[in-house]
């Protein structure tokens, strides 16, 4: 089937039925178009026909379900006056009142007939007309007695989900009716609104749990309330399921007497055939039946399309819908009685929770649940910030310091910070030439001190020839050729006289150093050593050409000579000499 | 006074000032926890340095936490400042942020003795909370009169809950903070908490810290009286305005 067709068969085919529907609203907007101006000169414009409508029919539904007795003439005179006068504080004697009174019921009961509401039905093509009365009437032991019709109840069920009372109780009472009139269909939709608000009922049950279980106080209202509109109710709803059920099983009973006989020989025959799974067929059944049960209650029907069988179809389409709303009370009533278990233990958990709420209010505690309690109740949520911001950490607030304002200026700008990487790296020590030849020198130097300093403990005076025999001893002649060794004598001729406790305490020289770094490692060696260094005349420039020139020179002495001291030093290809002065060590007691 | 002590208490100070875990167990502050617990002087000198800077001390399964007392106008947040932090335009919002804290705090306690023994919260536990709680005030607005409404009022919050979806990327099951879903508020209150050492996540569940439980155990015994009162006094000019109407 094309979705075209689908959409043609709902609008045309429903049709009907949807006007149908309306059609229960159509009453109560006539009577509301009606005003009241034309009576009496419009002295009684003021009254409202729509709350007159809906009073009136709530009168009749007390009445006849709840107190299950029709209303009479003179009980409806008496509401309505009392309404007229409390409602719509009206001054009226009592004579023009009823006379008033009277002219309403008139229009509620539209003189008697039923509204009417014309109709185009696309079905047929024809126009149709729609039938609804409010209120019936009936010959009872010689009197007129009044009854509210299944329509009006169901309107009056549709315009507002009836909390005070049980939804279920006013349902039922349709149900009831329903199934006197043998409407048998519309039976069926009613239970299964009976069973959506059983569930709707279950939810809130959950709901009422879950408040209680956060906030005791909210919670108790809740339950007080879902006693109230709920769990109150479910005595009388379960009276009103049993004798519903009752109504049925009599209507069944009565479907089976109706068809008893040969159809009921051929009922049986069928369902041999047909089997007995099936369960109720669909709205669309027609014709044929088959039918099977183990009990009178519990017959399922099929259609079996079988033309034989044509004449019974009405029979069966009645027993079958019966069946139907049979096992959709069942259903309810299991619900129900489900839902009636599940309140008990709702009223149980409610009690514990309370219990449990009473014991730790005897504790001196902060006790949250109340706090927010009575936050709620003085309807300020300017004290929510005082009861949670101080639970936050201690906010430290940063700010520039002054100082910083040329480091934000200079500072490169980047489009990304990247995070510094840090690295392992090997510390490298750096020395540098003149630290290097330092190092050399105050090594070389130490040694040739050494050399002098062991040489004056064992000599008290000594020159520097033998000086340089000891040496060249120890270091061979390579001493002659180290540059370091007469650095040192020219060092060493800076003083005359060394005391090395007052070395140690003072160094003067760069020589010192070298002696006082050669003490410390010694010990005690050399303690109150002191010396005395001599020199002989300086060489002169004259001299030294004479020497380089011949040996002897006429103008030497013996004495000039031995002062000078010829240096030999050996090189790889030649040798080589230079002369100096003499010097003499002497040890100073 | 010992000048060492002295320094000891500045250290504490300043340790939790950075906002570091001071307990027997963490590491390197071990030894100012041992400080604290077996020198009353330094105990004292910090009680003093924490008490003049309105700050709140409390104790708890051997670590030590600090909070900014009431009103703190250096250490502690203002509600501007909150809703900067949060990103938030109106007070609405930042109160309806208060209420679904307060709400997170009731899911462990009902009272400061009586805690739950829930080991963590997920952010559909939360947002049902919240509705539980405004579910009576909403019941109550069916019909309502926006003008009338007033800021802070708690009808306000259930508006503003109410009208929230649940989430907004039903599809992806993704939750992102923001103020567009029910979701999205209690994620960014989450995040909040998180950054304030109250609560720590583990795959969308969150449990409460040390921190939590000190607070909420010690602060609200201890400001009990003051919080009661702020009440009783909101109650007094709530009164005094009523009967001005008449």
């Amino acid at each position: 089937m094309g979705l075209e067709d689908q959409f043609y068969r709902d609008m045309i085919e429903s049709h009907s039925e949807r006007m149908q529907n309306l059609m229960k609203y159509y009453p109560f907007f006539e009577l509301q178009a009606q005003s009241l101006k034309l009576y009496k000169d419009g002295r009684y414009a003021d009254v409202d026909m729509a709350y007159i409508t809906m009073a009136v029919l709530r009168f009749f539904i007390e009445e006849n379900h709840f107190h299950d007795r029709p209303v009479e003439y003179g009980q409806y005179m008496e509401f309505v006056t009392g309404i007229l006068t409390k409602d719509f504080e009206l001054d009226a004697g009592a004579g023009e009142l009823r006379e008033l009174a009277s002219y309403l019921f008139d229009k509620l009961k539209n003189d008697g007939k039923p509204f009417t509401a014309e109709y185009f039905d696309p079905a047929d093509r024809k126009r149709k007309t729609l039938r609804m009365k409010l209120i019936d009437s009936a010959f009872r032991e010689g009197t007129v007695v009044y009854t509210v019709t299944a329509d009006a109840i169901a309107f009056y069920l549709d315009t507002k989900e009836i909390k005070e009372e049980s939804k279920i109780t006013m349902e039922q009472l349709l149900l009831e009716k329903m199934i006197t009139n043998r409407n048998y269909k519309g039976g069926i939709e009613v239970v299964r609104r009976i069973n959506s608000e059983v569930n709707r009922l279950r939810v809130r049950k959950q709901e009422v749990l879950k408040i209680l279980s956060l906030n005791v106080f909210e919670g108790v209202k809740a339950l007080e309330d879902f006693q109230q509109t709920g769990m109150r109710w479910f005595e009388e709803e379960q009276s009103t399921f049993l004798r519903n059920k009752e109504l049925i099983e009599r209507a069944l009973e009565k479907a089976r007497e109706a068809g008893h006989g040969e159809d009921e020989e051929r009922l049986a025959h069928r369902a041999g055939e047909s089997g007995s799974s099936g369960r109720v067929g669909g709205a669309q059944a027609s014709g044929g039946l088959g039918t099977a049960g183990n009990t009178s209650e519990s017959r399922s029907l099929e259609p079996s399309g079988s033309p034989q069988v044509s004449g019974d179809s009405k029979y069966l389409a009645v027993f079958r819908d019966i069946y139907q709303l049979e096992t959709e009370l069942k259903r309810a009533m299991t619900n129900h009685s489900r839902l009636l278990a599940d309140c008990m233990e709702l009223s149980k958990q409610a009690d514990e929770r309370i219990r449990g709420y009473k014991f730790s209010r005897l504790r001196s505690v902060f006790d949250f649940q109340d706090y927010l309690a009575k936050m709620m109740e003085l309807d300020n949520t300017d004290l929510l910030a005082d009861a949670v911001l101080p639970m936050a950490a201690p906010a430290i607030k940063k700010r520039l310091a002054f100082g910083n304002l040329a480091d934000l200026l200079s500072y490169p700008e980047e489009r990304e910070e990247e995070p510094e990487k840090e690295e392992e790296k090997q510390e490298v020590m750096y020395r540098f030439d003149d630290e290097i030849e330092e190092e050399r020198i105050g090594e070389n130097y130490q040694a040739i001190v050494k050399t002098l300093l062991d040489t004056l403990l064992t000599r008290e005076r000594f020159d520097l020839v033998t000086f340089n025999k000891i040496l060249e001893l120890k270091y061979f002649d390579d001493i002659f050729r180290n540059s370091d060794y007469y650095s040192f004598l020219v060092h060493i001729c800076q003083k005359r006289e060394y005391d090395l406790e007052k070395v140690r305490e003072k160094q003067d020289t760069f020589l010192e150093d070298s002696i006082v770094r050669l003490l410390a490692e010694s010990g005690g060696r050399y303690r109150g050593l002191r010396f005395r260094v001599d020199m002989t005349e300086p060489v002169t420039a004259a001299e030294v050409s004479d020497l380089a020139g011949g040996a002897n020179s006429p103008d030497w002495d013996n004495a000039r000579e031995e002062s000078l001291i010829r240096h030999k030093i050996a090189g790889a290809e030649r040798d080589s000499e230079f002369i100096t002065s003499n010097l003499y060590f002497t040890r100073l007691v | 006074m010992d000048t060492r002590n002295l320094e000891k208490a500045v250290e504490i100070f300043g340790a939790l000032m950075n906002g570091e875990e001071i307990n027997r167990e963490a590491g390197k502050n071990t030894a100012l926890y041992d400080a604290y617990n077996t020198s009353s002087e330094v105990a004292d000198i910090l009680d003093v340095m924490l008490k003049k800077l309105n700050l709140r001390l409390y104790e708890h399964n051997y670590g030590l936490f600090v909070t900014p007392g009431a009103h703190n106008r250096v250490f502690g947040f203002t509600n501007e400042e909150l809703k900067r932090v949060m990103g938030l335009r109106l007070n609405k919002e930042l109160f309806l942020c208060y209420f679904i804290i307060y709400n997170i705090v009731l899911y462990f306690y009902k009272d400061t003795a009586a805690y739950t023994y829930a080991e963590y919260i997920r952010i559909s536990d939360a947002a049902d909370s919240v509705s539980g709680n405004l579910g009576q005030i909403m019941s109550g607005l069916q019909v309502y009169t926006r003008n009338e409404l007033e800021e802070n009022s708690f009808q306000t919050l259930a508006l503003l809950w109410d009208e929230l979806p649940a989430v907004i990327n039903e599809d992806t099951g993704e939750i992102r903070a923001g103020r567009g879903s029910k979701a999205g508020y209690v994620k960014l209150i989450f995040n909040f908490l998180i950054a304030q050492g109250l609560f720590a996540e583990v795959e969308e569940r969150y449990y409460p810290t040390e921190r939590f439980h000190a607070v909420v155990r010690n602060y609200y015994e201890e400001e009990r009286g003051r919080l009661y009162e702020i009440l009783q006094e909101c109650s007094e000019q709530k009164g005094g305005a009523d009967d001005a109407a008449y």
